[in-house]
């Protein structure tokens, strides 16, 4: 293909929504999958390491779900929002990948944490104030995805969703297959379970 | 209103998806009770840390590559033996199961518990082979269903000259045509039924012994009882 035409269809691209950049790659578009690919590669990526805080597993998961959308690409229907189908697809894969650790270490986080240290034990976060309390903002973000990784998976997957990834109530049901309510209850409750965890360093004067 | 069923509203109190009512039950609350007021703010504040985002982690360099590498090599695009059976076993897969598990039980002690399914309780004996002197139509009756004849086996007699009227015959396949119900409501071929259940024989014999032949002479109406001439004054 000429460069000048390649040009133009990865311009044409880039004006296309998620949803019409899926269905030509539904009809067989390479380029099209490579589009969604460079699009949320990084999304899901976070995605699925706030999940499971590992870096180089989350890229293998994330690989394995642009696997999965290539694979069902005929399954996709336009009707519904491609963040949400892909999201949703993240999830599954990295339930499926907290219910394996939890089945072979007893629980899903320690192994990871155990690495963070070095190898030297288990390094579980000293959420205590320190002395000079004077955290960067991404000192704040590490307590923040330790926090994370302390709430029950349940709530952890509704949090992220919503308040990090900025998904709406309804999104974040459909995404986890769960009613409304039970949506909203799931975030107010992790909040305030992270509330607990973040105590020491919540800024009160701005609230 | 307490303060467990006020933190409970603090989500929607902070985005601002409450009721009017629950708003001022809510704000009330407030007033009076510190803690609550205090952790309504805790919230706020750790909603502010979580809007600055978390740590950013970027793909690596070959993320693309290796994607499109494990597309050509054929890997990941079927699923494998073990992929299968975890996505079987998960919970996920299984609750549609579950519920077709449910679905056909729930069909079945349906079954089991309609007309239907108590003539599978008590099974009632095939019909007596037709004679062959019987007429042509029974004799279609008794055979198999048309679809189902092999090339080796005779095929029905239809075209016999001597059969009775359309009509006639498929009445009478038509009352063959439901083993289940044949043996008990075969009136539409005239013959007598030859199969009752067990609790209509014993209703059956119970009348019969008190009928006019089948009298039992050891029941004796009360009002035919013999005068023996013994009387009690008052």
């Amino acid at each position: 293909m000429p460069s000048e035409l390649r040009l133009v269809k990865k311009l044409e691209l880039a004006e296309l929504t998620d949803e019409d950049v899926m269905e030509r790659c539904a009809l067989g578009s390479e380029t099209a999958f490579r589009a969604l690919v460079q699009r949320y590669r990084s999304r899901i990526m976070n995605l699925v390491c706030r999940f499971i805080n590992d870096r180089d597993r989350a890229e293998e998961i994330s690989q394995e779900v642009f696997l999965r959308v290539y694979r069902n690409r005929e399954r996709y229907r336009k009707s519904g929002k491609f963040s949400t189908w892909i999201f949703t697809i993240a999830v599954n894969l990295t339930k499926n990948e907290i219910r394996s650790r939890v089945r072979h270490k007893g629980t899903f986080s320690l192994d990871a944490m155990e690495e963070d240290s070095g190898g030297q034990g288990l390094a579980f976060p000293d959420l205590k104030p320190l002395p000079d309390e004077d955290l960067n903002a991404s000192e704040i973000r590490r307590r923040v995805a330790e926090a994370l990784e302390k709430i029950p998976a349940r709530y952890r997957e509704a949090v992220v969703l919503r308040d990090i990834e900025g998904l709406s109530y309804e999104e974040v049901g459909e995404i986890l297959r769960i009613p409304g309510g039970t949506v909203r209850s799931r975030i107010n409750r992790a909040r305030l379970m992270l509330k607990e965890r973040l105590k020491p360093h919540l800024n009160l004067e701005d609230a | 209103m307490n303060c467990r069923s006020v933190e409970s509203l603090f989500s929607s109190y902070v985005e601002d998806e409450i009721s009017q009512e629950e708003r001022r039950h809510l704000e009330a609350h407030l007033m009076g009770c510190r803690r609550c007021s205090i952790a309504l703010r805790e919230v706020r504040a750790t909603l502010s840390i979580l809007s600055q985002g978390m740590p950013v982690v970027e793909p690596s360099a070959h993320f693309d590559e290796d994607v499109f590498a494990r597309i050509r090599s054929g890997e990941g695009l079927r699923p494998g033996v073990r992929e299968l059976i975890l996505e079987l076993l998960s919970p996920l897969r299984l609750r549609p199961l579950y519920v077709a598990g449910a679905g056909v039980a729930a069909a079945l002690v349906a079954l089991a518990l309609s007309p239907v399914g108590q003539g599978f309780m008590h099974p009632i004996p095939a019909l007596p082979v037709a004679s062959p002197t019987q007429a042509p139509a029974t004799r279609i009756a008794a055979g198999p269903p048309a679809g189902a004849a092999s090339p080796e086996a005779p095929a029905p007699v239809l075209a016999d000259r001597s059969a009775p009227s359309s009509s006639r015959v498929s009445s009478v396949v038509a009352s063959a045509s439901q083993p289940g119900t044949a043996g008990r409501d075969s009136i539409v071929d005239g013959r007598a039924p030859t199969q009752r259940y067990t609790d209509e024989i014993i209703n059956d014999q119970f009348y019969l012994e008190r009928g006019g032949q089948g009298q039992d002479p050891s029941i004796v109406p009360v009002n035919e009882t013999q005068d023996d001439g013994v009387y009690i004054v008052f």
